[in-house]
Protein backbone atom coordinates (compact mmCIF):
# COMPACT_ATOMS: atom_id res chain seq x y z
CA UNK A 1 0.00 0.00 0.00
CA UNK A 2 1.22 3.01 -1.03
CA UNK A 3 0.66 7.10 -0.31
CA UNK A 4 -0.13 8.61 -3.45
CA UNK A 5 -0.34 12.34 -4.82
CA UNK A 6 -2.75 12.66 -8.27
CA UNK A 7 -2.03 14.98 -10.49
CA UNK A 8 -4.71 16.11 -13.42
CA UNK A 9 -6.10 18.85 -14.76
CA UNK A 10 -9.32 17.41 -15.26
CA UNK A 11 -11.42 16.03 -12.29
CA UNK A 12 -12.30 12.84 -14.18
CA UNK A 13 -9.48 11.63 -14.42
CA UNK A 14 -8.68 12.30 -10.99
CA UNK A 15 -11.54 10.41 -9.93
CA UNK A 16 -10.70 7.65 -12.10
CA UNK A 17 -6.88 7.40 -11.31
CA UNK A 18 -8.14 7.66 -7.44
CA UNK A 19 -10.64 5.21 -7.84
CA UNK A 20 -8.68 2.22 -9.39
CA UNK A 21 -6.05 3.67 -6.40
CA UNK A 22 -8.31 3.36 -3.83
CA UNK A 23 -9.74 -0.11 -5.08
CA UNK A 24 -6.28 -1.40 -4.91
CA UNK A 25 -5.86 -0.64 -1.71
CA UNK A 26 -3.36 2.38 -1.92
CA UNK A 27 -3.89 6.02 -0.05
CA UNK A 28 -4.87 8.87 -1.95
CA UNK A 29 -3.21 11.84 0.16
CA UNK A 30 -3.61 14.57 -2.04
CA UNK A 31 -4.93 15.75 -5.55
CA UNK A 32 -3.62 18.35 -7.64
CA UNK A 33 -4.85 20.20 -11.35
CA UNK A 34 -1.90 21.93 -12.23
CA UNK A 35 1.87 21.62 -12.23
CA UNK A 36 2.17 24.71 -9.74
CA UNK A 37 0.10 22.68 -7.13
CA UNK A 38 1.53 19.72 -7.43
CA UNK A 39 4.97 20.72 -6.47
CA UNK A 40 3.23 22.27 -4.10
CA UNK A 41 1.28 19.59 -2.57
CA UNK A 42 4.83 17.37 -3.03
CA UNK A 43 6.27 19.29 -0.68
CA UNK A 44 3.45 19.70 1.76
CA UNK A 45 2.81 15.85 1.74
CA UNK A 46 5.59 14.10 1.21
CA UNK A 47 3.66 11.09 -1.12
CA UNK A 48 5.51 7.96 -1.63
CA UNK A 49 4.46 8.08 -5.39
CA UNK A 50 2.75 11.20 -7.58
CA UNK A 51 0.85 10.79 -10.72
CA UNK A 52 1.26 13.05 -13.08
CA UNK A 53 -0.48 14.37 -16.36
CA UNK A 54 1.90 15.47 -18.90
CA UNK A 55 -0.32 18.31 -20.57
CA UNK A 56 -1.83 20.95 -17.83
CA UNK A 57 -2.05 24.57 -17.56
CA UNK A 58 -0.39 26.79 -15.30
CA UNK A 59 2.76 24.49 -15.55
CA UNK A 60 2.96 21.66 -16.97
CA UNK A 61 3.81 17.89 -16.02
CA UNK A 62 7.38 17.61 -17.65
CA UNK A 63 8.10 21.02 -15.54
CA UNK A 64 6.73 19.77 -12.63
CA UNK A 65 8.54 16.68 -12.78
CA UNK A 66 11.75 18.40 -12.78
CA UNK A 67 10.88 20.61 -9.98
CA UNK A 68 9.75 17.43 -7.63
CA UNK A 69 12.58 15.48 -8.71
CA UNK A 70 14.96 18.48 -7.79
CA UNK A 71 13.24 18.73 -4.59
CA UNK A 72 13.34 14.77 -3.91
CA UNK A 73 15.93 12.54 -6.66
CA UNK A 74 14.17 9.34 -5.05
CA UNK A 75 10.33 10.78 -5.84
CA UNK A 76 8.42 7.71 -8.01
CA UNK A 77 6.95 9.95 -10.68
CA UNK A 78 4.59 7.56 -13.05
CA UNK A 79 3.72 10.00 -16.26
CA UNK A 80 0.17 9.94 -17.59
CA UNK A 81 0.27 10.49 -21.38
CA UNK A 82 -2.39 10.80 -24.43
CA UNK A 83 -1.67 9.18 -27.36
CA UNK A 84 0.54 10.72 -29.64
CA UNK A 85 2.89 11.90 -26.63
CA UNK A 86 5.65 9.97 -27.12
CA UNK A 87 8.42 12.19 -27.78
CA UNK A 88 7.50 13.81 -24.32
CA UNK A 89 7.01 10.57 -22.36
CA UNK A 90 10.60 9.26 -23.31
CA UNK A 91 11.89 13.00 -21.89
CA UNK A 92 10.46 12.24 -18.82
CA UNK A 93 11.53 8.98 -18.08
CA UNK A 94 14.86 10.23 -19.42
CA UNK A 95 14.22 13.05 -16.68
CA UNK A 96 13.96 10.38 -14.01
CA UNK A 97 9.69 9.09 -14.22
CA UNK A 98 9.90 5.46 -13.22
CA UNK A 99 7.09 4.75 -15.72
CA UNK A 100 3.91 6.05 -17.72
CA UNK A 101 0.66 4.92 -18.37
CA UNK A 102 -1.51 6.33 -21.99
CA UNK A 103 -4.43 6.98 -21.47
CA UNK A 104 -7.21 5.12 -21.87
CA UNK A 105 -6.01 2.74 -19.24
CA UNK A 106 -7.42 -0.24 -17.48
CA UNK A 107 -7.17 0.59 -13.92
CA UNK A 108 -5.03 -2.39 -13.37
CA UNK A 109 -2.82 -0.50 -15.76
CA UNK A 110 -2.27 1.80 -12.53
CA UNK A 111 -1.76 -0.41 -10.15
CA UNK A 112 0.93 -2.27 -11.97
CA UNK A 113 2.47 0.90 -12.38
CA UNK A 114 2.17 2.11 -8.53
CA UNK A 115 3.71 -1.42 -7.75
CA UNK A 116 6.77 -1.64 -10.60
CA UNK A 117 7.73 1.89 -8.96
CA UNK A 118 6.87 1.17 -5.32
CA UNK A 119 9.30 -2.36 -5.64
CA UNK B 1 -5.51 12.41 -56.17
CA UNK B 2 -6.10 15.11 -53.34
CA UNK B 3 -10.09 13.21 -53.28
CA UNK B 4 -8.58 10.13 -52.39
CA UNK B 5 -6.16 11.34 -49.75
CA UNK B 6 -8.74 13.20 -48.31
CA UNK B 7 -11.18 9.86 -48.07
CA UNK B 8 -8.52 7.57 -46.75
CA UNK B 9 -7.35 10.20 -43.98
CA UNK B 10 -10.86 10.64 -42.97
CA UNK B 11 -11.62 6.76 -42.92
CA UNK B 12 -8.57 5.90 -40.88
CA UNK B 13 -8.59 8.88 -38.41
CA UNK B 14 -12.88 7.92 -38.11
CA UNK B 15 -11.52 4.48 -38.19
CA UNK B 16 -9.06 4.80 -35.22
CA UNK B 17 -11.61 7.38 -32.80
CA UNK B 18 -14.20 4.82 -33.18
CA UNK B 19 -11.58 2.22 -31.61
CA UNK B 20 -11.06 4.80 -28.89
CA UNK B 21 -14.82 5.24 -28.17
CA UNK B 22 -15.28 1.86 -28.12
CA UNK B 23 -12.97 1.60 -25.18
CA UNK B 24 -14.94 4.42 -23.20
CA UNK B 25 -18.34 2.70 -24.11
CA UNK B 26 -18.11 -0.45 -26.05
CA UNK B 27 -20.93 -1.40 -28.58
CA UNK B 28 -22.49 2.00 -27.94
CA UNK B 29 -20.00 4.27 -30.47
CA UNK B 30 -20.36 3.20 -34.24
CA UNK B 31 -18.94 4.59 -37.15
CA UNK B 32 -21.23 5.42 -39.94
CA UNK B 33 -20.09 6.97 -43.63
CA UNK B 34 -17.19 9.13 -44.23
CA UNK B 35 -17.44 11.75 -47.00
CA UNK B 36 -15.75 15.03 -48.59
CA UNK B 37 -17.69 17.87 -47.41
CA UNK B 38 -18.91 20.44 -50.39
CA UNK B 39 -18.66 23.79 -49.90
CA UNK B 40 -21.25 25.73 -48.47
CA UNK B 41 -22.41 23.20 -46.43
CA UNK B 42 -22.61 22.38 -42.40
CA UNK B 43 -21.50 19.00 -41.85
CA UNK B 44 -23.27 19.58 -38.47
CA UNK B 45 -26.90 19.67 -40.11
CA UNK B 46 -27.71 16.12 -38.33
CA UNK B 47 -26.22 17.02 -34.67
CA UNK B 48 -29.03 17.89 -32.80
CA UNK B 49 -28.56 21.04 -30.20
CA UNK B 50 -27.63 21.51 -27.70
CA UNK B 51 -24.41 20.02 -28.61
CA UNK B 52 -20.74 19.46 -27.12
CA UNK B 53 -18.38 20.70 -29.49
CA UNK B 54 -14.77 20.37 -29.77
CA UNK B 55 -12.11 21.76 -31.93
CA UNK B 56 -8.55 22.03 -31.90
CA UNK B 57 -5.84 22.98 -34.69
CA UNK B 58 -2.85 21.44 -36.10
CA UNK B 59 0.15 23.39 -35.07
CA UNK B 60 2.23 24.49 -37.34
CA UNK B 61 -0.47 24.36 -39.64
CA UNK B 62 -2.65 27.47 -39.41
CA UNK B 63 -5.46 26.24 -41.84
CA UNK B 64 -5.80 22.49 -40.59
CA UNK B 65 -7.87 20.97 -37.43
CA UNK B 66 -10.31 18.63 -36.58
CA UNK B 67 -13.90 19.25 -35.11
CA UNK B 68 -16.50 16.83 -33.15
CA UNK B 69 -20.17 17.61 -31.92
CA UNK B 70 -22.08 15.82 -30.10
CA UNK B 71 -25.42 16.15 -28.39
CA UNK B 72 -25.59 17.24 -24.92
CA UNK B 73 -27.87 13.83 -24.27
CA UNK B 74 -25.05 11.82 -26.26
CA UNK B 75 -22.15 13.67 -24.38
CA UNK B 76 -24.28 12.65 -20.90
CA UNK B 77 -24.58 9.13 -21.73
CA UNK B 78 -21.13 8.75 -22.75
CA UNK B 79 -19.76 10.49 -19.48
CA UNK B 80 -21.56 7.60 -17.57
CA UNK B 81 -20.78 5.08 -19.48
CA UNK B 82 -17.15 6.13 -18.80
CA UNK B 83 -18.00 6.27 -15.17
CA UNK B 84 -19.38 3.33 -15.31
CA UNK B 85 -23.02 4.44 -14.59
CA UNK B 86 -26.49 3.67 -16.32
CA UNK B 87 -27.30 6.50 -18.88
CA UNK B 88 -28.89 9.47 -17.00
CA UNK B 89 -32.87 9.22 -17.88
CA UNK B 90 -33.64 13.31 -16.31
CA UNK B 91 -33.31 14.32 -20.02
CA UNK B 92 -31.58 17.11 -18.90
CA UNK B 93 -29.77 19.50 -21.21
CA UNK B 94 -26.60 20.35 -18.99
CA UNK B 95 -23.87 18.90 -18.03
CA UNK B 96 -22.54 18.73 -14.31
CA UNK B 97 -18.80 19.04 -13.81
CA UNK B 98 -17.66 15.64 -13.51
CA UNK B 99 -19.90 14.83 -16.77
CA UNK B 100 -17.57 17.93 -18.65
CA UNK B 101 -14.57 17.16 -17.26
CA UNK B 102 -15.38 13.76 -18.70
CA UNK B 103 -16.65 14.86 -21.89
CA UNK B 104 -13.07 17.34 -22.10
CA UNK B 105 -11.29 14.12 -21.40
CA UNK B 106 -12.74 11.75 -24.07
CA UNK B 107 -12.73 14.66 -26.30
CA UNK B 108 -8.72 15.06 -25.78
CA UNK B 109 -7.94 11.24 -25.99
CA UNK B 110 -10.36 11.77 -29.40
CA UNK B 111 -8.53 14.65 -30.95
CA UNK B 112 -4.56 13.15 -29.71
CA UNK B 113 -5.68 9.78 -31.36
CA UNK B 114 -6.71 11.88 -34.44
CA UNK B 115 -3.20 13.70 -35.00
CA UNK B 116 -1.50 10.79 -34.09
CA UNK B 117 -3.51 8.81 -36.60
CA UNK B 118 -2.37 11.32 -39.53
CA UNK B 119 1.16 11.52 -38.21
CA UNK B 120 1.28 8.09 -38.63
CA UNK B 121 -0.21 8.70 -42.15
CA UNK B 122 2.33 11.18 -43.04
CA UNK B 123 5.86 9.95 -41.57
CA UNK B 124 6.05 13.58 -39.24
CA UNK B 125 4.66 14.33 -35.46
CA UNK B 126 1.41 16.35 -35.68
CA UNK B 127 1.18 18.68 -33.12
CA UNK B 128 -1.98 19.88 -31.54
CA UNK B 129 -3.19 22.48 -28.55
CA UNK B 130 -5.34 21.20 -26.25
CA UNK B 131 -8.76 20.96 -27.94
CA UNK B 132 -10.83 23.70 -26.55
CA UNK B 133 -14.18 21.89 -25.26
CA UNK B 134 -17.74 23.42 -24.81
CA UNK B 135 -21.54 23.18 -24.83
CA UNK B 136 -22.80 25.00 -27.69
CA UNK B 137 -26.67 25.92 -28.34
CA UNK B 138 -26.63 26.20 -33.03
CA UNK B 139 -23.93 24.51 -34.90
CA UNK B 140 -24.63 26.44 -38.05
CA UNK B 141 -20.68 28.01 -37.60
CA UNK B 142 -18.59 25.10 -36.26
CA UNK B 143 -17.13 24.82 -39.07
CA UNK B 144 -16.65 28.08 -40.21
CA UNK B 145 -15.26 29.16 -43.01
CA UNK B 146 -12.27 26.67 -44.14
CA UNK B 147 -10.07 28.90 -46.36
CA UNK B 148 -9.12 27.62 -49.99
CA UNK B 149 -5.78 25.65 -48.85
CA UNK B 150 -7.81 22.96 -47.03
CA UNK B 151 -10.30 20.37 -47.83
CA UNK B 152 -13.06 19.18 -45.88
CA UNK B 153 -14.18 15.26 -44.71
CA UNK B 154 -16.69 14.41 -42.72
CA UNK B 155 -17.34 10.82 -40.80
CA UNK B 156 -20.88 10.23 -39.13
CA UNK B 157 -20.95 7.85 -35.81
CA UNK B 158 -23.44 7.03 -33.57
CA UNK B 159 -22.65 7.31 -30.01
CA UNK B 160 -24.66 5.75 -27.25
CA UNK B 161 -27.86 6.36 -29.68
CA UNK B 162 -26.93 9.34 -30.49
CA UNK B 163 -25.96 11.21 -33.95
CA UNK B 164 -22.44 12.61 -34.19
CA UNK B 165 -19.78 14.14 -36.45
CA UNK B 166 -16.15 14.05 -36.66
CA UNK B 167 -15.18 17.13 -39.30
CA UNK B 168 -11.36 17.43 -40.02
CA UNK B 169 -10.48 20.20 -42.14
CA UNK B 170 -6.83 19.17 -44.15
CA UNK B 171 -4.81 21.43 -46.03
CA UNK B 172 -4.10 20.44 -49.48
CA UNK B 173 -0.21 20.32 -48.57
CA UNK B 174 -1.20 17.40 -46.17
CA UNK B 175 -3.06 15.68 -48.61
CA UNK B 176 -0.39 16.20 -51.42
CA UNK B 177 2.33 14.27 -49.11
CA UNK B 178 -0.66 11.68 -48.14
CA UNK B 179 -1.52 11.16 -52.08
CA UNK B 180 2.60 10.73 -52.46
CA UNK B 181 3.12 8.34 -49.24
CA UNK B 182 -0.26 6.45 -50.04
CA UNK B 183 1.60 5.88 -53.38
CA UNK B 184 5.04 5.12 -52.20
CA UNK B 185 3.08 2.27 -50.05
CA UNK B 186 0.86 0.70 -53.01
CA UNK B 187 4.06 0.76 -54.81
CA UNK B 188 6.23 -1.11 -51.90
CA UNK B 189 3.37 -3.87 -51.51
CA UNK B 190 3.57 -4.32 -55.76
CA UNK B 191 7.29 -5.20 -55.01
CA UNK B 192 7.32 -6.82 -52.49
CA UNK B 193 4.38 -9.36 -54.39
CA UNK B 194 7.08 -8.93 -57.62
CA UNK B 195 9.64 -10.10 -54.90
CA UNK B 196 7.74 -12.93 -53.52
CA UNK B 197 6.84 -14.35 -57.22
CA UNK B 198 10.35 -14.39 -57.68
CA UNK B 199 11.03 -15.98 -54.48
CA UNK B 200 8.72 -18.64 -55.83
CA UNK B 201 10.16 -19.16 -59.08
CA UNK B 202 13.93 -19.78 -57.56
CA UNK B 203 13.72 -21.48 -54.25
CA UNK B 204 12.26 -23.89 -52.06
CA UNK B 205 9.80 -21.56 -50.26
CA UNK B 206 7.30 -23.21 -48.93
CA UNK B 207 9.91 -24.79 -46.92
CA UNK B 208 11.39 -22.04 -45.76
CA UNK B 209 8.44 -19.91 -45.03
CA UNK B 210 7.45 -21.49 -41.53
CA UNK B 211 11.81 -20.92 -40.28
CA UNK B 212 11.41 -18.66 -37.52
CA UNK B 213 13.55 -15.90 -37.37
CA UNK B 214 14.41 -13.37 -34.16
CA UNK B 215 14.04 -9.85 -34.94
CA UNK B 216 14.70 -6.96 -32.42
CA UNK B 217 15.14 -3.58 -32.20
CA UNK B 218 18.24 -1.44 -31.12
CA UNK B 219 17.38 2.21 -29.31
CA UNK B 220 21.32 2.50 -28.58
CA UNK B 221 24.33 1.19 -27.15
CA UNK B 222 27.59 2.30 -24.96
CA UNK B 223 30.83 1.63 -24.06
CA UNK B 224 32.38 1.35 -20.60
CA UNK B 225 35.54 -0.34 -18.99
CA UNK B 226 34.55 -3.97 -17.37
CA UNK B 227 35.04 -1.93 -13.48
CA UNK B 228 32.74 0.32 -14.34
CA UNK B 229 30.16 -2.23 -16.12
CA UNK B 230 30.72 -4.44 -12.91
CA UNK B 231 29.79 -2.17 -10.59
CA UNK B 232 26.10 -0.97 -11.79
CA UNK B 233 23.56 -1.01 -9.47
CA UNK B 234 19.77 -0.75 -10.16
CA UNK B 235 18.42 3.02 -10.13
CA UNK B 236 21.22 3.91 -11.91
CA UNK B 237 20.90 5.53 -15.27
CA UNK B 238 23.30 4.51 -18.21
CA UNK B 239 23.26 6.95 -21.33
CA UNK B 240 23.23 5.81 -24.56
CA UNK B 241 24.47 6.92 -27.71
CA UNK B 242 21.19 8.12 -29.43
CA UNK B 243 18.68 10.43 -28.76
CA UNK B 244 14.97 9.92 -27.49
CA UNK B 245 14.23 11.54 -30.78
CA UNK B 246 16.43 9.29 -33.35
CA UNK B 247 15.70 6.64 -35.49
CA UNK B 248 15.66 2.76 -34.19
CA UNK B 249 17.71 0.09 -35.67
CA UNK B 250 15.63 -3.04 -36.62
CA UNK B 251 17.76 -6.83 -36.62
CA UNK B 252 16.71 -9.79 -38.22
CA UNK B 253 18.82 -12.91 -36.90
CA UNK B 254 21.51 -10.20 -35.94
CA UNK B 255 22.06 -8.71 -39.17
CA UNK B 256 20.76 -4.94 -39.73
CA UNK B 257 17.95 -4.51 -42.26
CA UNK B 258 16.04 -1.18 -41.46
CA UNK B 259 15.63 2.09 -39.15
CA UNK B 260 12.45 2.89 -38.06
CA UNK B 261 10.60 5.43 -35.56
CA UNK B 262 9.49 4.06 -32.02
CA UNK B 263 5.86 4.33 -31.53
CA UNK B 264 2.80 2.98 -29.32
CA UNK B 265 0.10 1.34 -30.07
CA UNK B 266 -3.30 1.46 -29.01
CA UNK B 267 -3.08 -1.51 -26.62
CA UNK B 268 0.02 0.29 -25.01
CA UNK B 269 2.85 -2.14 -26.89
CA UNK B 270 6.08 -0.85 -28.10
CA UNK B 271 5.92 -0.67 -32.10
CA UNK B 272 8.39 0.35 -35.00
CA UNK B 273 7.41 1.93 -37.68
CA UNK B 274 9.51 1.34 -40.77
CA UNK B 275 11.36 4.69 -41.71
CA UNK B 276 13.71 3.13 -44.46
CA UNK B 277 14.91 -0.66 -45.55
CA UNK B 278 18.51 -0.74 -45.78
CA UNK B 279 20.09 -2.26 -49.47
Amino acid sequence: MARVLVVDDAAFMRKLVSDALTQGGHEVVGEASNGVEAVERFKELAPEVTTLDITMPEKDGLTALTEILALDPSARVIMCSALGQESKVLEAIKAGAKDFVVKPFEPQRVLDAVAKATS
Amino acid sequence: MLDRALLETGRRTAAAVERLLKTHCGDQAELGAVAPVPEQTNPFAMVPVPAVLSDVGYIGASTGGNIFGLPVAGARALAAAMMGRPAPEDGGDELDELEMSAIGEAMNQMMATAAATMAGLLGQEVDIDPPNTRVVASLDDALGNPPASAMVVSSSFTVCGHPARLVQVVPRSFLVRMGQALEEHAEHARAADRARGAADATVPAAALRDVKLRVWAEIGRTRMPMARAVGIRPGEVVELDRDAEDPVDLYVNGRRFATGTLLRVDDGDWAVRIESLDP
